[in-house]
């Protein structure tokens, strides 16, 4: 590692994708191929992918409301509490009457007879839909392969711990819950040559995770102000220059040596990082937790030139979804911090002439489920989620719509869903938008062959 | 320590690594050291036979801290002639603070090599509070505008200063096993943050209790209830058509099995997966079961007022799900009472074999080390099940099997520690024993202190871990490390980051150079030694870091002492000298893992 760039450490003991496998003979031949296929990109673009994380569970059925007459009533009835026993009409459904502006119409038609609305909190990415800035996917979740309802019930190809929280957010970052590293990660693996000196700046996180956990760190860490520095300690830079010294130490022991690796970076990301990225300025982020890391995102964004990156992944997370009570206000106040932070996030790559080469995806543990307990809803599996860029043929839903009702076809209790198409799926889609050649694409996504298709086609 | 003693043959050969003990042992008369821990032992090992006048051990070995843990008179003589050691080494005493204490203060270590380890856990076992998290949480509400800065100060305040620091210390390291976010109940007012409060009262009584009861207070505690909302958590509803209209809530039912008693996977007792197979403990059948045994609580009356969030929630029968409730292999009939069906799930919970090794593992992480051994594991498991007079569950017995394991107390760990060995120190760890080391008084009002903003200093805080998940997962293992290709985990690493790692020493400096507002530092007797840098960084090195500092490290502080402006009587050069011989240290990577 140099003082004057953020360089990955050389690719060292590769072991294989997933923690449980022992085959590391292809992992390693295929990182060879990851080589010469990332050579053969051009060096003239910029291209960046952000997942936007929802922490908790997103209650989807209150994102993309069901808006079908027979639909709509099916999700009000099992979400309202009658009040026969207690403390009066309690719902958590959205009332059908605020919906009806938000319609969605997109220029692939709903199945016959049926229809969502986007909850009004969202009215910023409706805009973007119409605009043909953002698509849907219907139905996406965490699977082994590709499952029907008849083996789920037998446990077959049942992916492990469905509806933990902790298990099923690793699930759906890394693809298994013991994988070593993320998708983001692998995917950084993949194009960090082409950032080249610093390489270090392909997978970033704004808020920590496991998403970018790579054969070479867990991601580099940005906060809001940039890279910290070290203070001139008691103002007397002798003082400031051992403590970064002893800082920097070094030791066999395998803590040790691991948190000065990590100290190391941050130092260097001062001197590199923060002279491009303090300049930096973007407009119009509301002051929110999630509008401050797309901020942050865009301000790197608009250091690439500087900093000679041509492809990013970036992680950012909102926590708080874990709707058990407090539905739907909570919610809904939440939901708004995403539009406008996300709907912020498009106009500013806009300004900066990248909306195109700039496409942001939501994430979440998982679903939730369609019964309410009066003043929430429960860990589900399947979700909706969106997806929004100038590349994303916009406007459109994708995967599968399931019927709403408890004991439906898609419903494996309390209306969880059983995904109709997979995340695995979700992301092998971006990665071939991002670059990734098809031939490599099982190094990222190992299951993918698994599936009839690895596009899902949402992206030009 | 029942295990060790029925264990130990000192005829054997003992359990050391081979390369270890060459390193190490250099008497072969005290070769008899036995740990008392299988094929596991490579952990422990001996001393290098120095001796001080007294009988103790220069360099102290676990055979003799265990034979004076045990007041058992050792088969081997010393070149002293005495039977056993009379004082602890200071450097275990030091490392024995870090692991059950926030830290070193005044005279803890010379107090605590009078009296080893076991008599020292024994008294702490019986200091009762000096006052309750709840009582004081109100005092600072009263002082203090905001309800978040009345928790933060308090707590601060409470972990670096209060006598019963054992009982503190086990109690926030299940405040991060049975999570409560407090600052999930802070922005809901006053009355929230008082229900915290008394949450962490509850986890500190049952440190020293019995787990069963700790399971009880744990699940009707309102800071729980409404944290993972069981309180006013009601019944099913059901249609015309006998269709479920609202299901009872299954937040609790899941975590209360996931994270505070059984875990997802069937375990061996030494935590290993049960029989080498990930089998799950439970699926959503035996929670959604589980769940309708957690309905119908709520907070006590309303006549009590603010009390009530100090009171267990009560039962409402009304709201209580009446069906049969089928899980973990159980089945209490349909129509039980809620009190009995609560007793009777908490009674399951407690007793699944699971709960020694999940909850041990956990506890000897936020004590002693990341990864200690399945030996060690076992150990702590076994007195869970069984502390030696037939009850399960008490919690003094699991804490002296951590404390004393010789895992925890083999000065090899200290010397020679093995990449498996050792934790990262957390955060919040370092800012309390900073805090203790430096004898904070306070010149506020009502004795308040002035620690604000600590959570972004700090990069952690009490009470404020981001979700039911705590900090960190006892599983994570950073990726891209070694520690990840070993296979090993440093749960601690997950909030360590390019921001943190460097923004928690601006802010120890900040607090070093300025003190915070209404507190006082004591650094007197160290300002005593900044004319002599060696004695100053030698103290230093026993207080914060056990002696972990290596020689070099060690010369460059001292050198670094040397080149800072001599003390003279009426300037300030002595104190400068002090508070960056502190931070050299604080910054220090061989103190920041823990040995």
């Amino acid at each position: 590692m140099t003082n004057s760039s953020l360089s990955r450490r050389a690719f060292l003991n590769h072991s294989a994708a997933w923690g449980g496998m022992t085959a590391v003979a292809p992992w390693a031949m295929n990182l060879a191929l990851t080589a010469n296929a990332a050579a053969q990109v051009s060096n003239s673009d910029y291209k960046a992918l952000v997942l936007v994380f929802l922490l908790g569970g997103n209650d989807h059925y209150n994102t993309i409301v069901p808006f079908d007459l027979d639909s709509y009533n099916a999700y009000a009835k099992v979400r309202t509490d009658p009040g026969a026993i207690d403390d009066g009409l309690n719902t958590i459904a959205l009332a059908r009457s605020t919906l009806t502006s938000h319609q969605l119409n997109p220029l692939n038609p709903w199945p016959s007879g049926r229809s969502f609305a986007m909850n009004p909190a969202l009215a910023k990415l409706k805009s973007l839909f119409d605009t043909e800035k953002l698509a849907l996917l219907m139905n996406v979740g965490s699977l082994s392969g590709p499952l029907t309802k008849a083996n789920y019930l037998k446990g077959i190809d049942v992916p492990a711990k469905l509806f933990s929280h902790n298990d099923q957010t690793l699930t759906w970052v890394k693809g298994e819950i013991n994988s070593k590293t993320g998708f983001g990660g692998r995917l950084a693996d993949f194009i960090s040559s082409q950032n080249e000196p610093n390489t270090v700046l392909s997978g970033i996180n704004l808020n920590g995770g496991a998403f970018l956990g790579s054969s070479q760190g867990p991601g580099y860490r940005l906060g809001s102000s940039g890279a910290v520095p070290l203070t001139k300690f008691f103002n007397n830079d002798m003082v400031a220059a051992t403590v970064k010294k002893l800082m920097l130490q070094s030791g066999s022991h395998y803590m040790h040596s691991a948190y000065v690796d990590l100290t190391a970076q941050a130092f260097n990301a001062v001197d590199v990082v923060n002279p491009p990225f303090l300049k930096s300025s973007v407009a119009g982020f509301p002051a929110t937790p999630l509008g401050d890391q797309l901020k942050t995102i865009a301000r790197m964004i608009s250091c690439r030139n500087t900093l000679g990156v041509k492809r990013q992944v970036f992680y950012a997370t909102l926590g708080g979804f874990d709707t058990h009570a407090g539905m739907p206000d909570n919610h809904n106040a939440l939901l708004a911090q995403v539009a406008d932070a996300m709907s912020a996030f498009y106009e500013a790559t806009d300004d900066l002439g990248v909306a195109d080469q700039v496409t942001t995806f939501t994430g979440s543990d998982f679903g939730r489920t369609l019964s309410s307990n009066g003043d929430g809803s429960d860990h589900g599996w399947g979700s909706f989620h969106m997806v929004m860029g100038g590349a994303v043929k916009g406007k459109r839903w994708y995967g599968g719509v399931p019927t709403i009702a408890v004991d439906g076809p898609d419903d494996v209790g309390s209306g969880r869903l059983l995904p109709s198409v997979s995340v695995d799926q979700y992301m092998s889609t971006l990665a071939l938008w991002f670059g990734a050649p098809s031939s490599i694409l099982d190094t990222i996504i190992p299951r993918i062959k698994r599936y009839n298709t690895s596009d899902l086609g949402f992206m030009r | 320590m029942q295990a060790i003693e029925t264990e130990c043959n000192p005829a054997a050969t003992p359990p050391v690594r081979q390369e270890t003990a060459a390193l190490v042992f250099t008497s072969a008369s005290i070769l008899t050291a036995c740990g008392g821990g299988g094929s596991e032992g490579g952990l422990i090992g001996g001393g290098t036979g120095e001796w001080n006048a007294d009988g103790s051990s220069k360099n102290a070995d676990i055979f003799f801290e265990q034979s004076a843990e045990l007041a058992t008179p050792m088969t081997v003589n010393t070149p002293t002639g005495v039977k056993y050691p009379k004082l602890m080494p200071r450097r275990s005493a030091a490392r024995f603070l870090v692991q059950a204490t926030f830290g070193v203060q005044g005279n803890d270590i010379d107090a605590l090599c009078a009296k080893w380890r076991s008599r020292w856990i024994d008294e702490q076992f019986e200091i009762p509070p000096k006052s309750s998290h709840y009582d004081d949480v109100l005092r600072y509400q009263a002082q203090i505008t905001t309800i978040e800065g009345s928790w933060d100060q308090h707590i601060w305040e409470s972990y670096a200063t209060a006598p019963d620091q054992l009982r503190k210390r086990v109690g926030f390291a299940l405040s991060q096993i049975m999570v409560v976010s407090v600052q999930s109940l802070l922005g809901g007012g006053g009355d929230r943050a008082l229900a915290g409060a008394a949450y962490f009262d509850w986890l500190e009584k049952g440190a020293f209790g019995n787990f069963r009861d700790l399971l009880n207070d744990v699940t009707l505690s309102p800071a729980m209830g409404w944290y993972l909302s069981t309180m006013n958590n009601n019944k099913a509803l059901y249609n015309e058509a006998n269709v479920a209209i609202r299901v009872p809530d299954e937040n609790y039912a899941r975590e209360v099995m996931q994270l505070f008693t059984i875990g997802t996977i069937e375990l061996n007792i030494d935590g290993n997966p049960k029989n080498g197979v990930l089998k799950e403990t439970y699926n959503n059948t035996d929670i959604q079961n589980l769940a309708r045994v957690f309905t119908g609580w709520r907070a006590d009356a309303m006549s009590l007022g603010i009390k009530r969030w100090n009171r267990p929630m009560i039962h409402d029968t009304n709201r209580h799900s009446p069906e049969e409730k089928k899980f973990l292999g159980v089945t209490i009939p349909a129509k039980t009472p809620g009190v009995e069906s609560l007793k009777i799930a908490l009674d399951t919970l407690f007793n699944h074999p699971n709960v020694g090794p999940f909850i041990g593992r956990q506890l000897i992480q936020r004590l002693v080390t990341s990864n200690p051994s399945p030996g060690y594991i076992e150990r702590v498991a076994r007195k869970f099940n069984d502390n030696g007079r037939g009850v399960r569950g008490d919690m003094r017995a699991v804490i002296k099997a951590i404390l004393l394991d010789p895992e925890a107390i083999s000065p090899l760990n200290i010397d020679k520690p093995r990449d498996e060995w050792g934790k990262l120190r957390e955060p919040v760890l370092r800012f309390t024993q900073l805090l203790r080391m430096l004898e904070p008084t306070s010149k506020g009002p009502d004795g308040i202190w002035g620690i604000t903003m600590a959570n972004a200093g700090v990069t952690q805080h009490p009470g404020r871990a981001p979700s039911v998940f705590n900090f960190f997962d006892p599983n994570h293992s950073p990726a891209g490390t070694n520690i990840q290709t070993k296979a090993l985990y440093a749960p601690e690493f997950q909030i360590a980051s390019e921001v943190s790692v460097i923004s928690v020493i601006n802010y120890f400096a900040s607090i070093l150079n300025t003190n915070p507002p209404y507190l006082e530092f004591n650094y007197q007797r160290f300002v005593d030694m900044a004319d002599k840098p060696v004695d100053l960084i030698a103290t230093l090195n026993l207080i914060l870091a056990n002696e972990s500092l290596a020689q070099p490290t060690v010369n460059l502080m001292v050198q670094t002492i040397e080149l800072l402006p001599k003390p003279a009587v009426g300037n300030t050069n002595a104190l400068l000298r002090v508070k960056v011989a502190i931070l050299m240290v604080l910054a220090s990577p061989e103190y920041l893992i823990q040995k």
